[in-house]
């Protein structure tokens, strides 16, 4: 046995000590970064050597054996998997309340209260003996103009909706690419730091950092096997594969991309929506996250299996439009305005809404009838027709030319609509709206209930995952402390060997000198 | 479990942010008043004050509707109670017409009065409301009361056609007569015709016999009229009669939609409306509770091991 080998322990113990304290240091920095892990030196005693004369094992002092980041996999896991549920329903819940303001119920201004107006202007106008008043006949006009402008004006409202959540959609697809590259260049990274058995602590941290980001955008699911290599997929498909990656690219529907006819996916859906397609040309299907919520905003359409979507809203819209036109159109053609005969024309075969403003509402067919001409009536497309437009005497609400000005028998009928089942699963026409809302707050109340539910959970997760990460000032405190005085022990004992080493080598021999 | 400052502040302040989001309902509960602003806020809710808010406007129309219909109605009646003046004293002619004991100066007036009578009956037939004549059925736009040159017989010039007003969801009132109605209420019974026929008769009486006699007018078939003028009054009775109940069905039909929009506005403010007392109850609690959180929270967050180590 040397005589200086005791103080090679000591020193091992004070390298030891020193770096528990430098990681208690970067705990402490870190201690409010994003996705860090708490570390910890695990410390273990150096080889033991051997006592000559089988007098035992003499320990060797100590060796930091790893830097170990505390991490549960199971939480992360289970966090991902919470987080991808929340950003669907958030995504959900926050684009539903973007329809609920266009349809702007309960309110003076919804579309509830334009056809209230203009079923009074037409009652008022059906008292028999207003049917020939002139700014009566304007008042009906003005709340036609007024119902249609307001569903233009929701239809239109509608498209911006779905257009905004393709614009949210680029977004995170950009984002997903921007995750999905920086994740393979961690991949990389980790394997050469971790080859020779260390832990690359930091930049787990980070990549799992990225995966949290990611998850609540779309479902995530990652594989790391023996060697290291690290694959992750998201929505069923390879997204990361270890040090190279797949992106998603965004095609225009209704265009063609590489040679294959992108399709709209519902007629009623907005230009320039974008489908999702893989780099190889293979659909996306997220199963979750927000990137899911939002395609069902922009997408659904309310069939079997389908969320109820903006889509769905606007086929509503439309069905609404068209029918309420229709019903209202099939009386009115048949009615007397106060202008003309056109008996023989067969009826004057005038339409009161149509789809445009400048086409008549009848042709001449051979016998020089009066045929009124099919419509293709949306709720983007609505208005009244162009000659009632034109002429106020077009409004008809007579029941044959003979008894004009006085009968409104027709006007009547067309008023008595608002009690009629126009709308055969639905009933009246206000009915149909009301139904349609209340559908709606059903609708977003069930994914506002989702996301409050969702948040708890994913809040639950993150603690848990805290209580095992987090960094503790207070702990982090006393190990400092720890570290501290075991240094300055291992130190002091320093000072004892020199004080034996001074006591051998100057005090000692002196004898006779 | 394993504890840290930032567990605690990050829990801190979830429990603050709900808190707040909780005050923030109470606070537009009662800076609005109404229990919900959004369909998700209470579809149902919604739903019902939607449907709530349509009877009210449409039974407001209707309430509309009906006093329109008394205007018009009135303006008939009072018409009518001048046809019903005029037929009374054409009576008081035709039985004096018919006494047998007038001069022919006398039958001559009584024919001249019954003229006069006749035309305002033809101007009475022709009233109007708004500029629209009330007796035309649908030909609001023609005065429907002539005479044929031949015999003085009513000439119509309007329709059969109702003026309807649609005074409830099923309950759709016609409002006027027309003057066929009135003037001729069997087809062989025309009061202008007959009344033509009554002034000829006492003529008559006036110009053949001269020196005139005393009782030499067509005395008899004077007396005749009497029958006919009888049937005119009545048919005209009845009619004004008719036209009270409707005015009086009128009236009730607005009574009862001012009845129906209180109750209406009662139910409508009870599913809207946000109970200000509970709200401010409400928001005290949550206020308390934002409070308190704040001061634990604070108490909390502040202190860790560095503040007690030398």
């Amino acid at each position: 046995m040397s005589s200086f080998s005791g103080l090679n322990i000591v020193v091992k113990g004070l390298f030891a000590q020193q770096r528990a304290l430098d990681v208690t240091g970067h705990n402490i920095a870190n201690v409010n970064t994003d996705g860090y892990a708490r570390q910890r030196v695990i410390i273990e005693t150096a080889k033991p050597t051997e006592v000559l004369g089988g007098r035992g094992m003499l320990g060797s002092g100590a060796l930091v054996q790893q830097i170990q980041g505390i991490r549960n996999g199971f939480l992360d896991v289970k966090f991902w998997g919470e987080n991808t549920v929340l950003g669907e329903w958030d995504a959900k819940g926050q684009h539903l309340g973007d329809v609920e303001m266009v349809f702007n119920e309960p309110s003076d201004a919804g579309l509830n209260t334009v056809i209230d107006r203009f079923f009074s202007a037409l009652q008022d106008l059906s008292n028999g003996e207003k049917a020939s008043d002139l700014t009566v006949r304007e008042t009906v006009r003005q709340a036609a103009i007024a119902f249609t402008n307001n569903l233009n004006n929701m239809a239109f409202q509608f498209e911006k909706v779905q257009t905004d959540a393709d614009f949210a959609i680029e977004t995170r697809i950009s984002d997903i690419n921007s995750y999905a590259r920086q994740i393979s260049e961690l991949n990389g990274q980790i394997m050469k730091y971790e080859l020779d058995g260390s832990n690359a602590n930091d930049l787990r941290d980070k990549r799992d950092l990225l995966i949290d980001k990611l998850s609540n955008i779309v479902d995530v699911k990652t594989f790391e096997d023996a060697e290291g290599r690290f694959r992750l997929n998201v929505g069923g498909r390879l997204l990361v594969n270890h040090i190279d990656y797949n992106r998603l690219i965004l095609a225009e529907r209704g265009e063609e991309y590489n040679g294959v006819q992108i399709e709209k996916k519902n007629d009623v859906d907005a230009d320039g929506l974008h489908e999702i397609l893989w780099d190889n040309g293979c659909g996306f299907n997220p199963k979750g996250g927000e990137l899911k919520g939002l395609l069902d905003i922009r997408d659904g359409n309310g069939d079997t299996g389908m969320y109820k979507g903006v889509p769905f809203y606007m086929e509503q819209l439309d069905h609404f439009a068209k029918e309420f036109a229709e019903a209202i159109n099939n009386i009115h053609k048949e009615a007397y305005g106060l202008k003309g005969s056109y008996e023989e024309e067969g009826g004057e075969q005038i339409l009161f809404f149509t789809d445009n403003l400048t086409e008549a509402s009848y042709a001449l067919d051979g016998d020089g009838k009066r045929i009124a001409r099919g419509t293709d009536i949306t709720a983007k497309n609505i208005t009244i027709s162009k000659e009632i437009f034109e002429d106020l005497n077009n409004i008809a609400v007579a029941s044959s030319y003979d008894t004009v000005p006085g009968d409104a028998s027709k006007g009547l009928e067309m008023v008595g609509l608002r009690h009629e089942n126009v709308f055969p699963t639905y009933g009246t026409p206000e009915d149909f709206i009301k139904s349609i809302i209340a559908a709606l707050g059903v609708d977003r109340q069930e994914a506002i209930r989702m996301r409050d539910n969702q948040s708890i959970l994913v809040s639950q997760t993150d603690t848990l995952r805290m209580s095992v990460s987090g960094v503790s000032i207070d702990e982090e405190m006393s190990n400092m402390i720890r570290f501290q005085h075991s240094y300055n022990a291992a130190a002091r004992l320093i000072t004892a060997m020199d004080e034996m080493l001074e006591m051998m080598v100057n005090r000692m021999g002196l004898v006779g000198r | 479990m394993r504890v840290t400052n930032n567990m605690l502040i990050s829990n801190m302040m979830r429990d603050l942010n709900s808190n707040l989001r909780r005050l923030e309902d109470v606070n537009k509960k009662m800076g609005s008043g109404k229990k919900f602003s959004m369909p998700s806020d209470d579809p149902v809710g919604v739903a019902r004050s939607l449907k709530l808010r349509a009877s009210l406007s449409e039974g407001a129309q209707f309430k509309k509707n009906a006093e329109d219909s008394l205007s018009w109605i009135e303006t008939t009646e009072g018409a009518l109670m001048q046809i019903k003046e005029v037929l009374q004293r054409v009576r008081e002619l035709t039985v004096k017409g018919a006494s047998g004991i007038l001069v022919p100066e006398d039958s001559k007036k009584i024919a001249e009065e019954v003229r006069e009578l006749r035309d305002h009956l033809v101007s009475v037939g022709n009233s109007t409301y708004m500029g629209k004549y009330i007796f035309a059925g649908y030909r609001t736009d023609t005065a429907p009361v002539g005479l044929d040159g031949d015999d003085g017989s009513l000439k119509y010039n309007g329709d059969d056609g109702g003026i309807m007003y649609r005074v409830g969801t099923e309950d759709i009132l016609r409002a006027n007569f027309t003057a066929l109605e009135i003037f001729k209420p069997e087809d062989d019974k025309d009061l202008l015709k007959g009344m033509q026929f009554l002034m000829d008769a006492l003529e008559k009486g006036a110009l053949e016999n001269d020196p005139p006699d005393p009782g030499d007018g067509d005395f008899e078939a004077v007396g005749n009229m009497l029958g006919d003028v009888d049937i005119y009054l009545e048919n005209v009775l009845a009619k004004i009669a008719e036209v009270g109940a409707k005015c009086n069905r009128m009236e009730l039909v607005v009574n009862r939609f001012d009845d129906e929009k209180l109750n209406f506005n009662t139910l409508l403010s009870k599913i809207e409306d946000a109970d200000i007392a509970e709200a401010i109850v409400q928001l005290k609690s949550e206020e308390n509770v934002y409070m308190a959180a704040l001061a634990g929270g604070a108490r909390i967050i502040q202190p860790t091991l560095v503040d007690f180590l030398r």
